[in-house]
């Protein structure tokens, strides 16, 4: 049953399953369930058979002082699955709030959820930030990103606090036996792919305690958590239907790494716009498209491939035919004039193109990966992704390009001149994810997407050309994600995509300033 | 129709124009709403950036006129104080 009230009055369950927490801790957490400015909220409280007596007496007074509190006692041990379902069942409100027993809400945090519920009432899950508490002492704000599904495949970022539509969640069943420790991840993935609307409210709302034995202070106190997690994700993908598969990532518990399949009917057309440039690759002098052209066909086995070169008139034809020797793919040049900015090239090549995706790549971008054309490609097999991808490194190992942070009237390489080994902030550069904008340095996109946009731009100049694709692709609807485990190298000058003051001013005229990154916001 | 670099110029241009048109129409109730929510974040972060800068010079400070010793005593000092105690 759910209980009625106006529109903008639902009522919230909370929902906690309680087994054996500190008694003080436990105190507090009531504490901070009181102290709720909103009214409108009942508490589903389901002791898991606690050993110790003291919790069950603590949690009865909780109950008889205040009647919107619902004391449900399990004769048995159940684990947290099993106590989760409990309390569900005795769920009526139309939103359930996800609050572990050790946790504390900030006092208006129901208040603000009501707000944005106001203003958004078609939401279906809604999630905080958070930050940690020890004692008194409140600390590590995560400031998350906005909606970012595919980022939610890699870690279970929305984590606190989290509020799910009631209905939503009974249509999915519940939580699931069998993934004891990440339920609520496979919750969230559940519901988000049924979620009319998801709402990420950037405000703090919920403080995590670190206590010993919580994941909150080590995450590797509990592993079966983590596998449960790798299989939520797998589950997920199998669900979601696009040949997409997920693993634990080895060494880093609690994330995980996932790729889509390219299925053999989808044609490929590998796109460089070649300059005329020069490189030395050992010891031997060539066109420096070669390698880059090379790098990418020598690591795929898939085999609806073809290459389109949009060279300037610079390049002699013996030049081409010298890098060209001996590929097994058909490719097709494409002659522009030698004043032919980068755009017109790209546009160029776009239309000779006749892949379903192109991809197009920096002719100083040199493909390292195994399958780097099957991950990039792949990832487009989902609904909805506009664009993707790799992490380009310098010949340093240093970070190049691994997403745009566009922010405060500024369009950045996310991470740029980081080494490949850092985690980024909140292990950003560890998981796929959603981005504002992606360098052209390599990225695929399905060809009738780039079409519908209008290709590359060409009356902005070169990098803020490069950014306004992303732009672009984002205004009609499209997601554009970055992968952590393609990558690709480049000796390019790092200021070649540099997005300067003027060609930042262009992009502000064309689009707005951009006051905070949605999915870098710190 | 087929494409053509022209016709590619004409939807560049169109989205542009429909991204003006976006910008000018008013903005949703859940958007103003969070911008206001990150406002009020934003303003947090600079006064918490500020407070720190202010501290490191007032270190840097102590560290050039009265030593070590004399700053660490003084920190010591501010961080009993935050914790309540008086001495």
């Amino acid at each position: 049953m759910t209980v009625d009230g106006p529109r903008d009055r639902p009522l919230f369950s909370l929902l906690t399953p309680v087994y054996n927490p500190d008694l003080s801790v436990l105190a507090d957490t009531i504490a901070s369930v009181l102290a709720q400015t909103d009214p409108g909220w009942e508490w589903v409280l389901v002791d898991d058979a606690s050993p110790d007596e003291r919790v069950r007496v603590a949690l009865r007074s909780a109950a008889a002082a205040d009647p919107r509190i619902i004391l449900i006692e399990r004769p048995e041990n159940g684990h947290i699955v099993a106590a989760s379902n409990t309390g569900l069942e005795h769920a009526r409100g139309e939103f359930v709030v996800l609050l572990d027993h050790d946790d504390l809400l900030v006092p208006h945090a129901l208040e603000r959820v009501r707000s944005v519920l106001a203003a958004a009432p078609d939401a279906d899950y809604l999630y905080s930030d958070e930050d940690k508490v020890a004692g008194r002492r409140q600390f590590a704000a995560f400031h998350k990103p906005d909606w970012s599904p595919t980022r939610l495949r890699g870690h279970m970022y929305t984590g606190h606090v989290s509020v799910l539509r009631r209905s939503v969640i009974q249509t999915v069943g519940g939580f699931q036996p069998g993934l004891e420790g990440s339920q609520d991840h496979d919750l969230v993935l559940r519901v988000a792919e049924r979620a009319r609307r998801v709402v990420h409210i950037p405000e703090v709302l919920y403080h995590w305690r670190l206590v010993a034995g919580s994941t909150a202070a080590d995450p590797s106190e509990k592993p079966y958590a983590w596998y449960a997690g790798g299989r939520a994700v797998d589950a997920h993908l199998r669900r979601l239907g696009i040949g997409g598969h997920a693993a634990t990532l080895p060494g880093r518990v609690g994330y995980y790494r996932h790729w889509v399949d390219l299925p053999p009917h989808r044609s490929v057309s590998v796109v460089i716009a070649v300059s005329g440039d020069y490189r030395t690759v050992g010891g031997a002098r060539m066109p420096a498209f070669v390698p880059a052209l090379r790098g990418v066909l020598e690591r795929t086995r898939h085999e609806r491939v073809d290459a389109v070169i949009a060279a300037d008139s610079r390049v002699t034809s013996r030049e081409l035919a010298v890098g060209l020797n001996g590929l097994t793919v058909d490719t097709h040049l494409v002659r522009c004039a030698a004043t032919e900015p980068l755009a017109g090239r790209l546009n160029a090549a776009i239309l000779a193109a006749t892949g379903d995706v192109v991809l197009i790549l920096g002719e100083r971008i040199v493909p390292e990966t195994d399958g780097f054309l099957e991950r990039l490609c792949g990832s487009l097999e989902e609904p909805g992704v506009g664009l993707v991808g790799p992490l380009v490194l310098g010949p340093a190992n240093d970070i190049r390009y691994a997403g745009h942070r566009h922010h405060h009237g500024r369009y950045d390489h996310a991470f740029a001149g980081a080494t490949h080994r850092e985690q980024g902030s909140w292990a950003s550069l560890w998981v796929a994810r959603e981005v504002s904008g992606l360098a052209l340095a390599a990225v695929a996109v399905r060809r009738e997407d780039l079409l519908a946009v209008g290709g590359v731009c060409e009356v902005l100049p070169g990098p803020a050309a490069e950014v306004d694709l992303s732009l672009k692709l984002r205004a009609v609807g499209k997601r554009l994600i970055w992968l952590p485990d393609v990558w690709a190298r480049t000796d390019e000058p790092i200021h070649d995509r540099t997005v300067d003051a003027a060609a930042a001013q262009a992009l502000i005229a064309r689009w707005g300033e951009p006051r905070w990154d949605s999915y870098l916001p710190d | 129709m087929t494409w053509s670099r022209q016709r590619l110029r004409e939807r560049d241009a169109l989205i542009a124009e429909q991204s003006a048109a976006r910008r000018a129409s008013p903005r949703d109730a859940l958007d103003v709403l969070l911008d206001e929510l990150r406002e009020q974040h934003e303003t947090e972060r600079h006064r918490r950036t500020s407070q720190v800068r202010q501290m490191s010079e007032l270190v840097s400070r102590s560290l050039a006129e009265q030593g070590p010793v004399s700053t660490v005593k003084w920190l010591a000092g501010q961080a009993l104080r935050r914790c309540g105690v008086r001495r």
